[in-house]
Parts: structure tokens; sequence; C-alpha cells
């Protein structure tokens, strides 16, 4: 991994789009290191000048949506759970909102020349899990064309839960989505579909992001037909910087007991956290 | 600033730049602030809580917020003295701030080893012994909560070096002018206070407790007054230094521990909100200092008017 420098900086709002019922995508004018960023990678923020809730919450680059003279824009996908999410959501344009990063360990895949011929992806996100998605598929469409079985599959409870699939399919990708109640897409959950269409072209990898069972299932799935899977999970954070080490999860294996999810992760290859049963 | 203002303080047989240290546990080994903070700024680092062998720590979940604060129980985790050694201090060592290793044992003879152990090592300034941990023997009541036991592990630890020691004290104590004054008599350089206040969150609709341990230890502005507290009894009680820990995120915080009897003071969870926290808390100190013509932190320390 090259050296990538960690900053701390108030970045202005630019630009909010509120996304379905309870979601909204944020702009940030950010310091250029930004451009650095990786998909997969994780911010910290706080409102400047607020301090409730106390700590810094994490979230991930949704894309970085532009670059110009020494500054970098940082979209944010964001879902409204709690106080700090409320709190960002009902900041205005010009607004201050401190931003540190870019943090963690992110997606990662195979270096390919531009002739090479590369395999099919599979991207799965649950929910507002299609945050870091949009910004992978992004990456990965730069390196090399999208190969014509590269799928997104995007679950959610109801319609208004199914965000950026347009944005996934101008990129070429095929976009196959399913919905709890059965709103959009498919009925039921979204592991059913990608289960189902896993066997007709193997992928290269599978990269997800969503909720813990979702991620687990897709783990299942990706080692019955030995497909390599990448997960970005989620924990409680308090320092986003591998100091406070309260972000631990447990890993499959008995010599390292627990990995960091800010520092080892958010993007952890699925087999370092579970066995396949 | 074109005339900085002089920050400089002694602790003990110690000068330190400035009274703002980093507190075990929320700076890491410091090199991870690398690129935040101008770690030749700090008044000293004291590195995370450091034991014999690596350490792999508690169960998640490990951390949660609380009003104005946050528990943690993350069990001590930590890389093992040999590997802070052999893997940070050589890069801590470029930096011309003062290092402090934080111990701890689950027995006196480990924190007596871990003490042999410091000793050797030259770029080690001080230890800060953590005697709020569980003592193996007594079947797990901490070492700190009992003066003549928290008296023990420093005669301990002193027998095993020369390097400046401070005793960190537990705040879940009936008297920590008691226990202040039994560590002074066990030889300790310097008391620092506050560690976290033990407490505990529950989730009502699973009706567990949040944290898989059960109980962890508050830390944060919430325990800011308690800690204040407790530093001025403790200054009170003792003639040696006393750093003061406990809620600081301003220079505002910082200046009242100095008030209250404190040499220098250690930052926490401030570090998580905020990593450039302790420059930013260097700078208010100086401005106040000018504004307020103070020309020493000498004049401040201790300075309370009751
Ligand atoms: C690496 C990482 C990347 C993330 N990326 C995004 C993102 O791109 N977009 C997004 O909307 N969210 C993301 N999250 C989750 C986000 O950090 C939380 O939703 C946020 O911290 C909630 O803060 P709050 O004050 O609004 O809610 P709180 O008041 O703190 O909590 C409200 C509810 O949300 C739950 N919650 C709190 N923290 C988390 C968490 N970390 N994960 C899951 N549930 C939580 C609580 O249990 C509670 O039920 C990410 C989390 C991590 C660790
Ligand atoms: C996540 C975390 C880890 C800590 N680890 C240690 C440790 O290893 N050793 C120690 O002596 N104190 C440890 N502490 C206690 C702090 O050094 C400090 O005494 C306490 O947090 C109170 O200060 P604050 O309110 O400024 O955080 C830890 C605190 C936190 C929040
Ligand atoms: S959040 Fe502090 S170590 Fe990961």
């Amino acid at each position: 991994m090259t050296d990538q420098k960690i900053i701390q900086e108030n970045g202005i709002v630019v630009k909010t789009v509120p996304m379905g019922t309870d979601c909204r995508k944020i702009t940030l004018d950010s310091p250029e290191a930004f451009a650095e960023a990786r998909p997969g990678q994780f911010v910290t923020l706080a409102i400047a000048g607020m301090d409730t809730p106390l700590l810094r919450r994490p979230f991930s680059i949704h894309s970085i949506s532009g670059i110009k003279e020494g500054r970098c824009l940082v979209d944010i996908l964001f879902k409204v759970v709690g106080i700090f999410t409320k709190n960002l959501s009902e900041i205005k344009n010009q607004g201050r909102v401190n931003i540190l990063g870019p943090l963690g360990h992110g997606f990662t895949w195979p270096k390919k020349s531009r002739t090479e011929k590369s395999g099919p992806v599979v991207i799965i996100g649950g929910g507002i899990g299609v945050a870091p998605l949009l910004f992978l598929a992004q990456s990965l469409r730069q390196q090399r064309p999208v190969h014509e079985n590269s799928r997104v599959f995007i679950g959610g409870r109801t319609t208004s839960d199914i965000l950026c699939a347009d944005d996934f399919t101008r990129l070429g990708y095929k976009v196959i989505i399913s919905t709890d109640d059965g709103t959009r897409g498919e009925k039921g959950m979204i592991t059913t579909p990608f289960h189902a269409r896993l066997s007709d072209s193997r992928p290269e990898t599978i990269y997800a992001c969503g909720p813990m069972p979702m991620l687990k299932a897709v783990f299942e799935t990706a080692a019955e037909h030995k497909v390599p899977c990448q997960v970005s999970v989620e924990t409680v954070m308090a320092c986003g910087l591998g100091v406070c080490l309260g972000c631990a999860v447990k890993t499959s294996s008995d010599d390292i007991k627990f990995r960091h999810v800010c520092k080892d992760g958010p993007v952890f290859d699925a087999s370092e956290l579970w066995m396949a049963s | 600033m074109d005339n900085p203002v002089d920050l400089s303080t002694q602790l003990g047989s110690l000068r330190l730049k400035n009274p703002v240290l980093t507190a075990s546990g929320t700076f890491g080994y410091g090199i991870e602030f690398e690129s935040l903070v101008d770690l030749n700024r700090l008044g000293g680092i004291i590195v995370k809580g450091l034991s014999l062998k690596p350490s792999s720590g508690n169960p998640p979940p490990r951390i949660v917020e609380t009003p104005c604060g946050m528990l943690n129980s993350i069990g001590l985790e930590n890389i093992g003295v040999e590997a802070f050694i052999a893997e940070k201090l050589p890069i801590l060592e470029t930096y011309h701030t003062p290092v402090f290793a934080n111990i701890y044992g689950s027995s006196i003879e480990e924190y007596a080893a871990l003490a042999a152990r410091i000793d050797s090592v030259d770029s080690i300034t001080g230890l800060e012994v953590n005697i709020s941990c569980p003592n193996v023997k007594s079947g797990g009541v901490a070492f700190g909560i009992d003066a003549i036991v928290a008296a023990s592990v420093i005669r301990a630890v002193k027998k095993e070096t020369s390097k400046f020691v401070v005793a960190k004290l537990s705040p879940n104590v009936t008297s920590i002018a008691d226990i202040a004054s039994s560590v002074e008599d066990a030889g300790a350089d310097a008391v620092s206070l506050i560690n976290t206040i033990t407490g505990m969150a529950i989730d009502i609709r699973t009706r567990r407790p949040v944290l898989a341990n059960i109980t962890g230890g508050l830390s944060g502005p919430a325990i800011r007054p308690v800690a204040l507290r407790m530093v001025w009894e403790a200054a009170r009680a003792v003639k040696i230094p006393v750093i003061g820990i406990g809620g600081i995120v301003s220079a505002i915080d910082a200046i009242s521990f100095l008030i209250a009897g404190a040499s220098a003071v250690e930052v926490g969870t401030a570090n998580f909100l905020n990593p450039g926290a302790c420059m930013d808390i260097i700078d208010g100190m100086e401005s106040f200092f000018a504004e307020e013509g103070i020309s020493s932190t000498a004049e401040i320390i201790g300075s309370v008017v009751l």
C-alpha cells in the first residue's frame, strides 16, 4: 500500500441531495489529499462547533466527485439513524464539517494491464451498504471495461431503500434489485437472486457491504463456489486511527483473536472473519 | 506569536517543555498521529499500557458513547513491551519529546520485571505505573484500591529502576489522598490521576449490558469535575508533583487542573474527538498566559483561591 497521509480539516458542504426517504448525499469541499482515497476507505466526521454527540462518526467515501485547484469534492451517502446523522442532515450549504481521513484499508483487485482480459465481478449491497460500492464500481470501471457478466445486486426493505441503481447502470453494470415487500425488483432478500445467479458465471471476486447477516450469507455462498469475497464491516468506533482499540472484531483464526475495523478493515477478506460451514 | 510564552514545567527532577502530555491508551504508540500532530510540540508522550507479553484484550463490543463521555473495556490489549521497544520506539526516538512507558501487570512480580526491562532502555524517560488493573492473586481486585498493595507495587518498581516513576491512581477508591500519600511514601516520583471511573450501560431492548465485559471505564468530559476534585485533594496530600487527567478537551480545562494543583496534565479521550486537541490546548494556554501576563507555569500551579 502506498504511503497515504491522514489529514484533518474543516470541509465545506457544497451540496446536499435527499435520497430515498431517510438518506442524504452531501458533498464536502475537502483538501486535495482526499483524491488519494481508495474505494472502501472511510472518513470520520464531526460537526464544527457541536459537541453532542461526543465521538466522531465514521462514513464510507461514496465517491470523489471532483478535483480542482488543490481541493477535492468528497461525497458521503448516509442514512439518518440517530443524533449525529440527524444533525448532519440539517446542515446547510456552506456549513462546516470536520473531516478526518482517508482511513482504513479499502477494497482490492488484481493489478492488470488495460489489455489483459479480466473476469466478471459481483458487487452486492444491502440498504445504505451501497455507500462505498459506487466508488468501487467507478474505480473498477476506470481500470478496465466492465465485463458483460459483471453484476450489481442491490437489496432493501422497500423501493425507497434502493439507492444508486441508475449510477451503476450508467457505468455499464447489470443491476439486479430486490425488496422485502416486492415494491421494486424481485420480492425477498437480495441473497436469493445473488445465490441463484452465481452458478451462471463464476465471478473473479465478490464485493459486499450491508448488514452483518447479509454479509455472512454472501460469504457462505462465495465459499461454496470458491470465489474470493471481500466484505466491508461496521463497528462502533472512537478514534478511527487504530489507537483506542475499541473497534475489535473476532477473526476466524485462533492465532489472531481480533482485528481492528478502522485499521485492518473496514474491508476484510471474508474468510479472515468467518469459517465456511 | 512574536514572543512565545514559556510554558515549561518542572515535574520533580524532569523539566518538560510544556505541561501537556498524552494519556495512555488514547494516543497509541504516538506514531499513529505523525501526520496530524507535531509530536515535537508535546510535553510528553505516554504510550498505550504495556505488559510483559502481548495481550489480545476483551471481546467486543468494547466501547459505547454515554452522555458527554464513553465507556471502554478494551482489556489492555497491547503488543507487549518487547515489540514496543523493537518496532515503535525507534520511530519515537527521532522526536525530541520524552516518552513514558505505561505499564501494567497481573502480579507484583510482573510489574517489577517490566520496570527492570524498561530501565535498560535509554530513550524511555519514565514509567507510568497503572495500578487500576486486577491483581490475579487477590481474585481480580485492583492493586490501586488498597493503599498497602498500591505501595508495594510502587516499591517493587522503584527497586528495579532509577527512571522517573509515576503512579497512576484509580478513582474507584474512598480516599484518593490516602492512596496518594501511600505511593509517595513508597518512593513514587509523581502521581497521575484519574484513570477511568467504573461504569455500565444497558440496552433496554435486549436487556443486556452494551459492553461484552459488562462494565467499563468512563472517560471524557463527564468525569472532569470528579477528576478535578480528586486532583485538588491529592495535591494537598502529597509533596511530589501531581499530573491531572480526566475529561480535558480545552486549554480552559487544562488550566483549571493546574490551578487545582497539577504540575502537568494528560489529554485522553479528547484525542479521539480531535486528533489535534493537544496542539489546540498548548496554543490556548500560550494565549491565556500572554493575555493574563502569566510568566511561568509555576505561577499558576496550585494557585487556587479558597
Ligand atoms: C467504516 C464505517 C463506514 C460507515 N459508512 C457509512 C455510510 O457510508 N453511510 C451511513 O449512513 N452510515 C455509515 N456507517 C454507519 C454510521 O457510522 C452510523 O450510522 C452513525 O455512526 C450513527 O450515528 P448517529 O449519531 O446518527 O446514531 P446513534 O445515535 O449513535 O445511533 C443510532 C442507531 O444507530 C446504530 N448505530 C450507531 N453506530 C452504528 C454503526 N457504526 N453501525 C451501525 N449502526 C450503528 C445504533 O446502534 C443505534 O441503534 C459506517 C460505519 C462504519 C464503521
Ligand atoms: C480507550 C481507552 C484506553 C485506555 N487505556 C489505558 C491504558 O492502557 N493504561 C492506562 O493507564 N490508562 C488507560 N486509559 C485511561 C486514560 O489514560 C485516562 O486516564 C482516562 O481516559 C481519563 O482521561 P480522559 O477523560 O481525558 O480520557 C484508557 C482510556 C481510554 C478511553
Ligand atoms: S476506532 Fe479506535 S482503534 Fe479502531
